[in-house]
């Protein structure tokens, strides 16, 4: 018999860190500072609570080999055990993961999960992320700009989908991120604004692409009957899974996220979601390169493979629409590492709690959904649904 | 809560070099610990990775072993804490119902200088402009150790033996030369009191375990041991207070906690395998463990206890100063304790065999040690 799990409060640093990574003022450690301390006032929390604490992070983005070795605030607690967590781009997720195992095992009953700023250390990260290619064939071509480019090239060829959708699909995320204290880019881009920025790599527009961000998360989570001693509304962790495709790109079709569909189906069927679109009430998935927001829907099952961008076209998606997706403004607007990987988490529990502010979607949001996407070119996919209490 | 067992594990062997890719060890090792688990890799659940990065040579490096670790298809996490921490977080995967099946998979096959690695994991500001790295930290240690006790040079030297006697049985060790005590002294001088063999080598190899739930372990013909409990406890980044790092109080945390779950007395242990990467802390892990009164330490190694044919054998695998890959140490220091359950290793049989796993290869400060408690016998 496992026991119940979910989170009790989330945080992130202060709004201003949420910037450019050259511009960061703050240290790693006062960003952690200023996340965990967030969180566990959030979680009505004291460091002494937490049991053990997840640390998400790439070490080669950080400049220090093991940085939470040397951040003291990891360990507030009574030495706490703190555990390094690195599966790229989807730490974060691994990291509310590993804190759900332990806490539906029995292990512990108060984790903390934190999404390290990533970025804002090294003066160069694409050499970093470049070791993440193989280092033959791979590792001299492929940058990130063409992890983003590549897939969304082939899945226009596959869906008819246009560059006007996919400006549509950023600028309905700089919309939502203009609502968006915790938002890097948070300036309301419109569709045109979006058109008429510089192409970098085909098909992606540098308004279709990411910054490059500081800024740290953090969430608290609690076995059933911890939780409700911190809150009377937990968010709870009804299914988290992940899974990894080839590390080799070769045999990959470039024109779809077929192993996110692979888990999708997974999760779906241990959780007898027959219509995700109907199911879910709230989304935050990985969209670093905007055409991946499209891609996301359809190997999540919102629509028919190639018709996202009906969904976009439609409002579906909006924040006032059937599945809001991405209120946050996503990654797009904000990557700061693999901060931005718990953050598609953070983002769902607090709108599942009713609490995301100006963001907040109307109704009260019941199921909700966190993706996550990393390593070399999309190797991993990661999902958890959450519920509201 | 289901109980888990050991179902099989295999390693490469260790050594000071290999001429084999990452992807050829892991590929290998983990067909061969499937193999000896009685397992398929369709039945494998979930795949716990224990690398590090800068060990490996690139970011997320855990992306390369997918297609050898079987993990095509399936989730893949990755612990960098050491092995003990993910044999810990791969026990609470089958506890908590995410898996029932899962492999510990651990590598080290990239040619690495261990001590610059270990500088970068200094903090930037003050310590690495003067150099502190890993074995500049085990020098500091033992030289307070020494200053503050009775403990001698020779002491430390005579525990470094006791290790190397045990390497030289064990066909999986990397330095099996049985070194003596003389042999430990006039080595050549590293750092404070220590000189090169009362500091491990840096070896190359791989090793996997495979873990199963009790359904899985009741299917099968037999299994390797079972996980009895587990502790464990990370310290702060700190270099002034001394007293307190010598008391090791996350490895008494970590030993508290195991030692409560596996509802056993320190005396219930039979064998020890522990993450000594110098002799002193060796001396100071007996006490830390209760394997003898504090101060007492050096005491078990002088009268045979802790040696491979004494009553309490701890490394007889010959630990980290025979054998040290940073990425895959701890789950080979787990095989080797279930190898002395089974009496592959070593001059007994044991019934419990506890396992100190720690990432103190990256130097003592914020250490985080890790006990396991693995068992002959289901709870």
């Amino acid at each position: 018999m496992t026991r119940k799990a979910g989170a009790i409060g989330v945080g992130y640093s202060d709004p201003e860190t949420f910037t450019d990574y050259r511009l960061s003022t703050m240290s790693k450690e006062e960003q952690a500072h200023e996340a965990i301390t967030a969180a566990l006032e959030h979680a009505n929390a004291d460091p002494d609570d937490i049991d053990v604490a997840l640390f998400c992070t790439v070490d080669g983005f950080e400049g220090t080999f093991r940085v939470e070795r040397t951040l003291e605030v990891m360990g507030m607690g009574d030495d706490i055990p703190v555990i390094s967590i690195n599966t790229g781009g989807t730490a974060g997720g691994s990291g509310v993961k590993v804190a759900y195992e332990y806490l539906a095992a029995g292990d512990y009953d108060t984790a903390l999960v934190y999404g390290s700023p990533s970025f804002d250390s090294v003066v160069e990260a694409q050499p970093v992320m470049n070791t993440n290619a193989d280092p033959l064939f791979e590792r001299n071509f492929v940058t990130a700009i063409q992890m983003g480019a590549l897939p969304s090239s082939g899945y226009m060829e596959i869906s008819g989908a246009t560059e006007e959708d996919f400006a549509k699909v950023a600028a309905q995320n700089y919309q939502n991120a203009a609502k968006n204290p915790y938002a890097h880019r948070n300036e309301a881009k419109t569709v045109e604004e979006v058109l008429d920025s510089p192409m970098v790599c085909w098909p992606l527009r540098r308004a279709m692409t990411c910054p490059v961000s500081s800024g740290a998360a953090a969430m608290v989570m609690a076995e059933e009957d911890t939780a409700y001693e911190h809150r009377d509304n937990p968010v709870w962790v009804e299914d988290i899974d992940s899974i990894s495709n080839t590390f080799e790109t070769g045999p990959r079709t470039m024109d779809w996220f077929p192993k996110l569909k692979t888990l999708a189906d997974r999760i779906y069927e241990r959780q007898d979601i027959d219509d995700p679109l109907d199911a879910f009430d709230v989304c935050e998935t990985f969209n670093p390169y905007i055409p991946f927001e499209l891609i996301e829907y359809e190997a999540m099952g919102f629509c028919e493979k190639g018709e996202g961008k009906h969904l976009i076209r439609d409002g579906v998606t909006a924040r006032d629409g059937k599945l809001p997706v991405n209120c946050s403004g996503g990654t797009l607007a904000t990557n700061s590492g693999i901060c931005a990987s718990l953050s598609r988490h953070t983002e769902v529990v607090l709108q599942l709690m009713g609490e995301a502010g100006e963001r907040q979607v109307a109704g009260n949001p019941e199921l909700g959904l966190a993706q996550s996407w990393g390593a070399n070119l999309g190797q991993f996919q990661q999902m958890c649904v959450f519920s509201a209490d | 809560m289901t109980d888990v067992a050991v179902a099989g594990y295999a390693t490469s062997g260790f050594a000071g070099e290999t001429d084999k890719s990452g992807n050829e060890l892991v590929l290998e090792t983990n067909m061969a610990a499937l193999e000896n688990a009685g397992v398929t890799h369709e039945d494998l659940d979930t795949v716990m990775f224990t690398g590090q990065d800068p060990y490996d040579g690139a970011a997320i490096s855990d992306g390369q072993k997918i297609a050898t670790s079987a993990a095509y298809r399936k989730p893949i996490m990755r612990i960098q804490s050491g092995g003990g921490v993910a044999i810990h977080q791969a026990r609470a995967k089958i506890r908590s119902g995410k898996a029932d099946v899962v492999t510990v998979v651990a590598a080290d096959f990239v040619t690495a200088d261990p001590t610059t690695l270990s500088w970068s994991s200094h903090e930037a500001l003050y310590h690495r402009p003067f150099g502190m790295n890993n074995r500049q930290s085990y020098g500091f240690f033992t030289q307070n150790y020494l200053d503050g006790s009775d403990v001698t040079r020779e002491d430390l030297a005579a525990t470094a033996a006791k290790n190397y006697e045990a390497a030289a049985e064990n066909p999986t060790a990397h330095r099996r030369e049985g070194y003596s005590t003389e042999a430990v002294l006039d080595s050549d001088p590293v750092v404070g009191p220590l000189t090169e063999l009362m500091l491990g080598p840096m070896s190359y190899g791989a090793a996997v375990l495979v873990l199963v739930d009790e359904d899985v372990a009741a299917e099968l013909d037999e299994v390797r041991g079972w996980v009895g409990g587990t502790g464990q406890a990370t310290g702060k980044y700190k270099y002034r207070d001394m007293d307190d790092r010598l008391h090791q109080p996350t490895l008494r945390d970590a030993a508290s906690t195991a030692y409560d779950e596996a509802g056993i007395a320190p005396d219930d242990v039979d064998a020890a395998e522990m993450a000594t990467y110098a002799p002193s802390f060796e001396l100071l892990g007996y006490e830390a463990l209760d394997f003898c009164a504090d101060g007492e330490g050096p005491s078990l190694v002088h009268d045979g206890t802790t040696a491979i044919d004494g009553p309490l054998p701890v490394n007889a695998s010959g630990g980290p100063l025979a054998t040290s890959p940073p990425n895959s140490g701890g789950v080979y220091r787990a095989i080797a304790a279930c190898q002395q359950l089974e009496g592959e290793l070593g001059r007994q049989n044991a019934d419990r065999v506890l396992l100190w796993d720690n990432d103190m290869h990256l130097g003592e400060p914020a250490r985080t040690d890790a006990v396991l408690i693995f068992e002959e016998a289901s709870a």
